[in-house]
């Protein structure tokens, strides 16, 4: 025991040194131990906090920062406690940042919204984010020293918007569902509605969750039309749609197709056009709602299917996804014969659909190689079939194949825009977005994952000019915006540091919010 | 005074339920169970669960037979940045504003349920 006399005995004015190691040393018995992560080591207090967990730190800050290649100097910590609010250096920073943030493209007045958008686009090399990749995770850090009551405030603001909106969003739901039941049972059964059924039913997921989400979406099967509509007596109502979709009006065309299947409930090409219309609008409920009447019409419809899974696969949805790109390839004459040979299992196991949708669809590009073309819609599938299974590297390369055999189609574009952000390659998706763009300047969902790439990318004056622009391309007086936009459009003037106009995003003040941002 | 009984998390949390509802594969895609201990004025307030094994969030700790993979503290303020996207929970964590105890790597899912996702 006299060998521990140093360590436990007190020496005069100081903790003797046993009691302050166990002071260090805590334990946390309600931790599990996984992978191998010694609890004892993540209970440090504070003080150690950098001693083993550097690696952690070093990997997570890696993870996230992998898309940009960080030097291996790059140590956040030194760096955060060099920059300190006193430091005459907090200036030029401050500085630095506040003009990056009002780094803008050519601003010569825009005299028609097209001409902005040539001004725009053709402009994208000007189109310069944080070229230091340091900053563009510092950013919130030299403000820090400001965080005051303002901020807080603000913040405040913008989360009673959201919940303010969110209760909007329930009660809309409540009033749909409502809708539904009456027009469910005016809706006549027809033998294509059974046949449909009976194909879906190979996928009918029991399991409550799953059924609790699609159910969600199988009662609502009446398509809920914006009422008045101005365009209800036009007399090829149709037509004048797709003469709006020529000139990029969403907005009017949408009307448009809803009066020609509100005169005509069988118009199947108007259906098919409304529930693509429509998510280009970024209104994926509606365009399930539309694409799913024109399958009860045409169940052999491949370009309904596509769109639907696209759709889906923007919901999140898996097995409804899996299940339209199953039809799209029986319904599909050059690809059905594949599933012949092929005993598709009637599985409740998603995984195993997967991989069985990836080899046919594997088989069938193997099919048009041999014929020297691209089938860009079974390259689309593909990109969906991965974009499901977030292997966006894969997916991008879908999209890209798709568009070499057809170049100017700026859904494909958009696609493959959103495969790249979500890869979190967000200035590559920027390219990609123009051109959709270029090609479509009335694109709604485009423009609004611009915005959300540029807000990603700390460009927060941009975003918020291409959220308000798709705002007021959306901006009608018989139809609505979308909340979606508005509510990425707060995130973002916060971001912006505008407090100011928070009231003006609160009561929906385009016009004002317009002329803040000078646009016309 | 502001309403100080509700915490800015109890609002974003509903938020992420909004999204939730609209995008109704999105808790599962974390695939993990993840719980948030929401602290103001250095005291844990409230906690949440994101089970993402189960596709559900809900306010309190993990039910009966679900266990945490990882538990992060942070305090209200600071939760808001994360959910809104304004900050990440890796410069959080580096600020030392974030703890998380259990599997590390689990918290990087996090972006998930907070970024915007671009659509199709």
């Amino acid at each position: 025991m006299t060998t521990f006399k140093p360590l436990v005995d007190a020496e005069c004015g100081t903790t003797n040194p046993l009691i302050k190691l166990s002071e260090l040393y805590k334990e946390d018995k309600k931790l599990v131990i996984q992978d191998g992560i010694n609890p004892s080591l993540i209970n440090f207090s504070d003080t150690n906090l950098t001693i083993n967990s550097d690696t952690i730190v070093d990997e997570l800050v890696n993870e996230y920062h992998r898309p940009i290649i960080a030097p291996n100097t790059f140590h956040l910590e030194s760096l955060l406690k060099d920059l300190h609010p006193s430091d005459p250096q907090y200036e030029w920073t401050k500085q630095f940042l506040d003009s990056c943030s009002t780094y803008d493209l050519p601003s010569s007045p825009p005299q028609s919204l097209t001409l902005y958008e040539q001004n725009y686009i053709q402009s994208p090399a000007c189109f310069i984010l944080h070229p230091n990749p340091i900053f563009l995770d510092q950013q919130p850090y030299p403000i820090d020293a400001e965080f005051n009551n303002d901020t807080v405030e603000a913040t405040n603001n913008i989360l009673s918007l959201l919940q303010e909106s969110q209760f909007a969003a329930n009660t809309e739901c409540k009033t749909s569902v409502n809708d539904i039941n009456v027009q469910h049972d005016t809706d006549a059964l027809n033998e294509n509605k059974r046949q449909s059924d009976a194909n879906l039913s190979l996928f009918n997921d029991q399991t409550p969750s799953s059924q609790l989400s699609s159910g969600q979406l199988n009662n609502h099967t009446g398509y809920k039309f914006i009422q008045p509509n101005p365009f209800f007596d036009y007399i090829n109502p149709y037509e004048e749609g797709l003469k709006h979709l020529e000139v990029h009006d969403i907005v009017n065309a949408i009307l448009f197709f809803e009066a020609a299947v509100q005169n005509k409930h069988d118009h199947t090409d108007a259906w098919l056009c409304l529930g693509i219309t429509q998510s280009e609008n970024g209104q994926d409920v509606h365009a399930i709602d539309a694409l799913k009447k024109c399958i009860e019409l045409d169940s052999k419809n491949t370009q309904a299917y596509i769109t639907l899974a696209s759709c889906y696969a923007n919901k999140m949805l898996k097995r409804e996804a899996l299940n339209s790109l199953h039809q799209w390839l029986i319904n599909h004459n050059k690809y059905s014969h594949l599933l012949s040979n092929h005993r598709l299992h009637s599985i409740r196991d998603i995984e195993i659909i997967f991989e069985d949708l990836k080899n046919l669809f594997l088989q069938a590009i193997l099919l048009s190689k041999n014929s020297n073309t691209i089938d860009s819609d079974l390259q689309v599938c593909l990109g969906i079939l991965f974009y499901l299974y977030d292997d966006y590297n894969k997916a991008t390369e879908c999209f890209n194949t798709a568009i070499l055999a057809k170049p100017n189609d700026a859904l494909l574009w958009n696609k493959l825009g959103a495969a790249i952000a979500n890869s979190g390659l967000n200035e590559q998706a920027v390219n990609a977005y123009y051109h959709a763009l270029r090609l479509s300047p009335g694109f709604i969902r485009a423009r609004y994952n611009l915005g959300k790439s540029c807000l990603n990318l700390n460009a927060y004056r941009q975003a918020i000019e291409h959220f308000l622009i798709a705002l007021k391309q959306q901006n009608n007086v018989y139809s609505q915006m979308s909340d979606d936009i508005w509510h990425t459009l707060a995130i973002a003037i916060d971001c912006l540091k505008r407090p100011d106009l928070i009231e003006y995003v609160r009561y929906k003040n385009l016009s004002k919010l317009l002329h803040e941002f000078e646009i016309e | 005074m502001t309403k100080d009984d509700q915490l800015q998390a109890t609002v974003a949390f509903a938020e992420i339920n909004k999204r939730a509802d609209s995008q109704p594969g999105l808790i599962k895609k974390i695939n993990a169970v993840i719980v948030f201990d929401v602290t103001k004025d250095g005291k844990i307030q409230k906690s949440w669960t994101i089970d993402g094994k189960q596709g559900t969030l809900y306010e309190g700790k993990p039910k009966e037979g679900t266990t945490a993979q990882v538990t992060i503290t942070v305090d209200d303020n600071d939760f808001v940045d994360l959910a809104s996207g304004k900050a990440n929970a890796p410069s959080l964590f580096a600020k030392g504003k974030l703890k998380v105890k259990g599997n590390v790597m689990l918290a990087q899912k996090l972006s998930t349920l907070f970024k915007e996702q671009s659509k199709l």
